[in-house]
């Protein structure tokens, strides 16, 4: 078993689970740097995913169906947005809605289409191929663990990078950063706040998309009912630990891949199933404890340190 | 008129008009994906009463979710708003049957009554991680909770495939569940059982434990100011706690009753989402236990109408979960006629100073 674990395909694994968690860490990442924790990044995945594969079934054209696909992520973000904001619904109301809205809609929507309620394998849908790096393909061991992923894979990884340049580099990144840290001194210097954050959900409906078609046509050619399970929450868990950090949010979902990657193998090697399946989620709780224990103990220390630096100017 | 009652009776005519909005899509929807949208509608809007044995569905399909909708009140009471009744609904359920099926020590109703207080502690302990790690270090309680109904799920599962599955019957689930145990049935022809009146039991005493209790005060108080309760030396710790374990123990009661109540088997393969459904029923009754009853029997009876409409027709059955999502959007959205209530207010308040 230990041999599977220092195998190159472990480390394929660990990529190959871990790009809709980075997906949805950069959904929730940027979100959440304009003031709105988004919990409905889960949906999103599930609505674009089930998007695409519909339009490239019925369709039989690629580049449109991951335009329709990426197009309702945006109209989802902005539509959770609208309530949020415009209507100023309770955030986990608005999210408790779209989930709900989400978990019927797609059922619907896929019986009405394919007549099945389980899964789109009656219609045939088209996926993204994975791709070969050149040169690096023939590398021995790194060749094999970071070529040959799917199309979406890379984008993961450069969305990160893009995610970082549009945070610490535009002026629009400025901007959702300052709405985020405090709503009412950007409202002062003439910003818009509402239509600020709704730009950042936007962006964040986009990503989530992108992490939702990569399940169903990138890992996968097929849509399976509630095939996310969850994976948009453990993205909002790894965006939490990263600290607001796009290379942070990266690494701890690769840390959430490596514990789903962990275990695959033991359920393979006849580990009871359920318990393993649990691994991923009790990393991802275990990941946020630590991670606000450590935000917390900053904080009281920062206010403990304040308070003996009064007391001394006081004194002198 | 006063301020109060102008409240309340605009969250009545929003609650009507987010139903009557939600109903329209609703039937908008039926008429634009069936090929007879007539006989689709007529079994979704009239089906729950035609016949004794639908209007037993309808009750049946109401106790759950009178049990989830007290628990989200009491477990959204402090103003924490975790989803821990979800994982517990589906916890209290196993637990219910392994307690039925391997308990040994009592049999009969002596075995129902011990079953059923094991899950509401088990349960209520169950509620308990999410708050703590949310009072204690600040972790969000939503998604904490969200997550742990996972690894409650995966638990149970592991449970249940290992020491309820019957590998031997044709039909998918655990061992049968011992016929003694159950609730009497209440009428003839139905499952309507006992379990309805535990339910209406239940929402008496979680409306006295929030209404007419110095801890459901607290519990509320927190809810309302929580810095304030703080300050006035109120434990809030020790009260989110309080109101976590009963919120999560009357949400696996209702898991727990489902086991005593005609179900031949255990046979649960997921979550059962009615920790949502139970956000749902809650939200539309305004948080107040004594609203549940009727907020609980409105989605059973639109839940049964789509079950019919799912069996007659070519609609499924999940757009009740639109219907809610719908329903859940403009009640929540305070923006909702905010400026006709406040017109109103004013015009009101304006007058009353003519007067005096």
């Amino acid at each position: 078993m230990l041999s599977s674990f220092l195998s190159a395909e472990f480390f394929y694994t660990i990529i190959r689970v871990s790009t809709p968690l980075i997906f949805a860490a950069m959904a929730s990442l940027i979100a959440r740097k304009g003031g709105v924790t988004n919990i409905t990044i889960d949906s999103t995945m599930l609505m674009s995913a089930l998007t695409g594969v519909l339009v490239s079934a019925f369709t039989q054209n690629l580049p449109l169906a991951i335009f329709c696909g990426l197009v309702m992520g945006v109209v989802m973000g902005i539509f959770m947005g609208y309530f949020h904001i415009m209507m100023n619904t309770n955030l986990i109301l608005t999210g408790v809605a779209i989930n709900t809205f989400t978990r019927g809609a797609t059922v619907m929507i896929l019986y009405a289409f394919t007549g099945d309620k389980g899964s789109s394998s009656l219609v045939k849908s088209l996926a993204v191929g994975n791709w070969d790096i050149p040169v690096i393909k023939d590398i021995p061991i790194l060749g094999q663990i970071i070529s040959g992923h799917n199309g979406f894979t890379y984008i993961a990884f450069l969305s990160v990078i893009f995610t970082w340049y549009l945070m610490y580099r535009t002026p629009l990144g400025l901007r959702i950063r300052a709405v985020g840290e405090n709503s009412s001194a950007a409202k002062s210097v003439g910003e818009n706040p509402a239509k600020i954050k709704l730009i950042a959900l936007a962006f964040s409906g986009f990503f989530s998309a992108l992490g939702g078609m990569y399940m169903s046509m990138g890992n996968m050619s097929v849509f399976i009912t509630n095939m996310t399970g969850g994976r948009g929450f453990i993205g909002v868990a790894a965006d939490a630990m990263g600290r607001g950090n796009p290379i942070g949010a990266m690494l701890a979902s690769l840390l959430f891949g490596t514990a789903n990657a962990v275990a695959n193998v033991l359920q393979i090697n006849n580990f009871p199933v359920d318990m393993v399946m649990a691994i991923p989620y009790v990393v991802s709780i275990a990941g946020i404890i630590i991670y606000s224990a450590h935000e917390q103990h900053k904080k009281n220390s920062k206010i403990k340190k304040a308070i003996a630096e009064a007391e001394r100017g006081e004194a002198a | 008129m006063s301020n109060k009652k102008l409240d309340l009776i605009f969250s009545f005519i929003k609650t009507f008009l987010a139903i009557l909005i939600a109903m329209v899509v609703a039937l908008i929807i039926i008429v634009c994906i069936s090929d007879e949208p007539l006989e689709a509608l007529h079994s979704f809007l009239l089906g729950p009463f035609s016949n004794i044995r639908r209007i037993g569905n309808l009750v049946e399909n109401t106790v759950p979710l009178i049990f989830v909708g007290l628990g989200v009140c009491v477990l959204w009471a402090t103003g924490k708003r975790t989803l821990s009744g979800e994982g517990c609904y589906y916890f209290g359920g196993l637990f219910g049957a392994l307690m039925a099926l391997k308990f040994t020590l009592v049999s009969g109703k002596a075995l129902t009554v011990t079953s059923l207080v094991a899950v509401i502690i088990v349960c209520g302990l169950l509620a308990l991680l999410p708050i703590i790690v949310n009072v204690k270090y600040g972790a969000d309680d939503f998604v904490v909770s969200l997550l742990f109904n996972y690894v409650i799920f995966y638990v149970g599962n592991y449970i249940f495939s290992n020491y309820l599955m019957d590998i031997n019957s044709s039909s998918s689930g655990s061992y049968l569940l011992p016929e003694d145990t159950f609730f009497p049935t209440l009428v003839e022809k139905t499952k309507i059982n006992g379990s309805l009146i535990v339910a209406l039991v239940m929402v008496f005493l979680t409306w006295f434990f929030l209404y007419k209790t110095k801890w459901g005060y607290r519990i509320r108080l927190i809810g309302i100011n929580a810095n304030y309760a703080k300050y006035i030396g109120i434990n809030v710790l020790g009260m989110c706690l309080l109101a976590q374990f009963i919120g999560g123990a009357i949400s696996g009661l209702g898991g727990g009753v489902e086991m005593f109540g005609h179900n031949p088997r255990f046979a649960w393969f997921s979550l059962t989402n009615m920790g949502w459904d139970g956000i749902m029923v809650a939200t539309l009754a305004y948080y107040k236990p004594q609203y549940i009853l009727l907020s609980a029997l409105f989605l059973g009876y639109v839940r049964t109408g789509a079950d019919i409409m799912n069996r007659t027709s070519d609609v499924a059955s999940e757009i009740v979960l639109v219907i809610q999502a719908i329903m859940i959007l403009f009640i929540g959205a305070k923006a909702f006629m905010a400026g006709t209530q406040q017109k109103l207010r004013v015009k009101y308040s304006t007058e009353e100073k003519k007067e005096a």
